[in-house]
């Protein structure tokens, strides 16, 4: 067991302020894992997500003076920094693995066809290629909610202040998000019915 | 609409940072770090420019010095100039009274 591990993030920046290479690697171990959840939410992309998460870790270490304690938990800040490294890092143009709509448009009469929905694995396939399309359709703030508050389980309050907005403004933008997603996902579906039907059709 | 149980089982799972910690970790070993509030340029780099200064400050005082010195020759040599051409001038008169007092002296 670390000597660290009973440190608050508070103490262990102190001790990385000093060069402590263990404090640091405590708080990497720490909190990796949300940052990078966030990260990969974020960006759909495994290697974007874990380039952001190093350079921001990196940058803490060779600077923490950065994170002012008085202003901010440690967990508050590094979100925000984690949030605005990948909306650089899509600005810049990185790459996106997940499936472009055109693609997954017409993947999905395939997905939807009675064999496959049988497969539950296939089904929940499908559904996440549905979710993941959707979430990449919204605006960012809306994006950025979701993902904090759904996917990351950030209580609101924090959330809000992360994303620089009141907890109200931050509710509305919940909801705004979740009923474009429905609406998104029954457009496909629809859209992939119908296709459906109109291949059955002229097999008949 | 989507519940948010809904939501969370139907996104792909997030990979494991088991690798990504050891790698930040590494890396951290290899990157120096800052000290706060280091804004002004590295000691070193001052003291360089501060050597360089003190080259250079006597250099352009002894050039101003020695632009002044020539400039003030100049105008010493006019006035020797004067002063020659004058002194020539009062030599020759006095000369020529001298002769008179001689022819003066003659007569």
């Amino acid at each position: 067991m670390s000597a660290y591990q009973e440190k608050s993030d508070l103490q262990l920046a102190e001790f990385i302020a000093s060069g402590n290479h263990a404090a640091f690697a405590e708080l990497v171990t720490r909190h990796t894992d949300k940052f990078f959840a966030l990260a990969f939410r974020t960006l759909q992309h495994q290697g974007d997500a874990e380039d952001v998460v190093q350079n921001a870790f990196l940058k803490f270490w060779q600077r923490p003076q950065l994170w002012q304690a008085d202003k901010a938990k440690f967990t508050t800040w590094f979100y925000r920094v984690i949030i605005n490294a990948c909306h650089d890092s899509r600005r810049r143009g990185s790459r996106e693995t997940s499936a472009e709509p055109e693609v997954f448009e017409r993947v999905l009469p395939i997905c939807l066809s009675e064999e496959t929905l049988a497969d539950e694995k296939q089904t929940r396939v499908w559904r996440q290629s549905c979710v993941e399309s959707g979430i990449r359709a919204l605006p960012i703030s809306q994006r950025d909610a979701l993902n904090l508050v759904v996917y990351n389980e950030v209580p609101q309050r924090q959330a809000a202040e992360i994303l620089g907005v009141s907890v109200k403004a931050l509710e509305s933008l919940l909801v705004r998000a979740k009923r474009n997603l429905t609406d998104h996902i029954n457009a496909l579906k629809n859209q992939a019915e119908r296709a459906h039907t109109a291949d059955e059709v002229s097999n008949v | 609409m989507f519940n948010n149980d809904e939501l969370d089982h139907s996104r792909a799972p997030v990979p494991d940072t088991n690798k990504l910690q050891a790698s930040i970790i590494a890396a951290a070993e290899c990157v120096p770090q800052q000290v706060a509030g280091r804004t002004s340029p590295p000691p070193r780099a001052r003291r360089r420019w501060l050597h360089r200064f003190s080259f250079a400050a006597p250099i352009t005082a002894c050039c101003v010095i020695a632009l002044l010195i020539a400039g003030s020759g100049i105008e010493f040599a006019e006035d020797k100039n004067v002063s020659f051409t004058q002194s020539e001038e009062q030599d020759w008169q006095e000369i020529m009274l001298l002769e008179d007092e001689w022819l003066l002296a003659d007569l």
